[in-house]
């Protein structure tokens, strides 16, 4: 009968597992012609704390360009961010910075 | 020109007083049940204007979209759901509560989204262009008419905290 520990197995990291890189996300907003634009400054303001000058330049931002980069973070963060975005009804997406 | 006040003022306690006529409260009902038996019937994919109360997060990669939907879609569906909820009950109400107002601005918006995309309402869009269809012109009206409650709600909310 042995009396020993049984010996832990330890996992080797397999030779061609990709390790993904700590690569951060950008949430991004779309233009679209039903939210009004005093609404989308007032979310800005609201969900990420800019000051409204900063809000209102992102809101013209989504207006002309058609989009703007409002935030980014890790993968969950930014994930917090647009369930944040898609719950007051702004069409928002994200996706790696590269 | 004078522009006509909104009927949702901040009073001096913090609360909110609201004011809306019987045919306002008449049709703001109408139109919240019928998005709760929209909600109820469709789906996303079978109906583009909850599509658009319903972006995707990853549009470029399913398997994330997927997951997107797995963890944040319930919640996003049951947060909106109970906004709804709150704006019927508030329409009935003289007085709300600032989350009351939030929830309520939230669930206008999404009223905004559904008859604005079903529609196909542009940045353009003038009551004119809706003349032809009787239904679809007072689709516009009421779209129009939830804008302004929707800017009287931001304006008697002020600077967010």
């Amino acid at each position: 009968m042995s009396g020993g520990l049984a010996p832990v197995e330890v996992g080797r990291p397999q030779a061609g597992a990709i390790v993904e890189p700590d690569i951060p996300w950008i949430v991004i907003v779309w233009n679209d012609p039903i939210n009004l634009m005093s609404y989308v400054t007032w979310v800005f303001q609201k969900l990420f704390g800019y000051p409204k000058s900063k809000a209102e330049k992102l809101m013209w931002d989504v207006h002309t360009k058609g989009r703007a980069v409002v935030a980014n973070g890790s993968k969950e963060e930014c994930e917090i961010h647009v369930a944040a975005l898609h719950g007051y009804g702004l069409w928002a997406t994200m996706q790696k910075d590269r | 020109m004078k522009v006509a006040r909104g009927p949702i003022r901040r009073r001096r306690d913090g609360s909110f007083s609201w004011n809306l006529g019987a045919n306002e409260r008449h049709v703001l009902k109408q139109v919240a049940t019928e998005f709760r038996e929209h909600l109820a019937a469709e789906t996303p994919s079978s109906d583009p204007s909850l599509q658009r109360v319903f972006p995707p997060a990853h549009p470029d990669d399913p398997i994330a979209e997927l997951e997107y939907e797995r963890t944040a879609g319930g919640s996003l569906l049951a947060a909106k759901l109970e906004q709804l909820e709150t704006f019927e009950r508030g329409i009935d109400s003289s007085v709300l509560t600032e989350n009351d107002v939030l929830a309520c601005m939230r669930a206008a918006n999404d009223l905004r989204l559904v008859l604005g995309t079903r529609i196909g309402v542009t940045e353009e869009s003038t009551p004119t262009d809706f003349l032809g269809d009787p239904g679809t012109a007072s689709t516009f009206e009421l779209y129009a008419y939830l804008s302004w409650l929707v800017e009287s709600m931001i304006d008697a909310l002020g600077e967010p905290a």
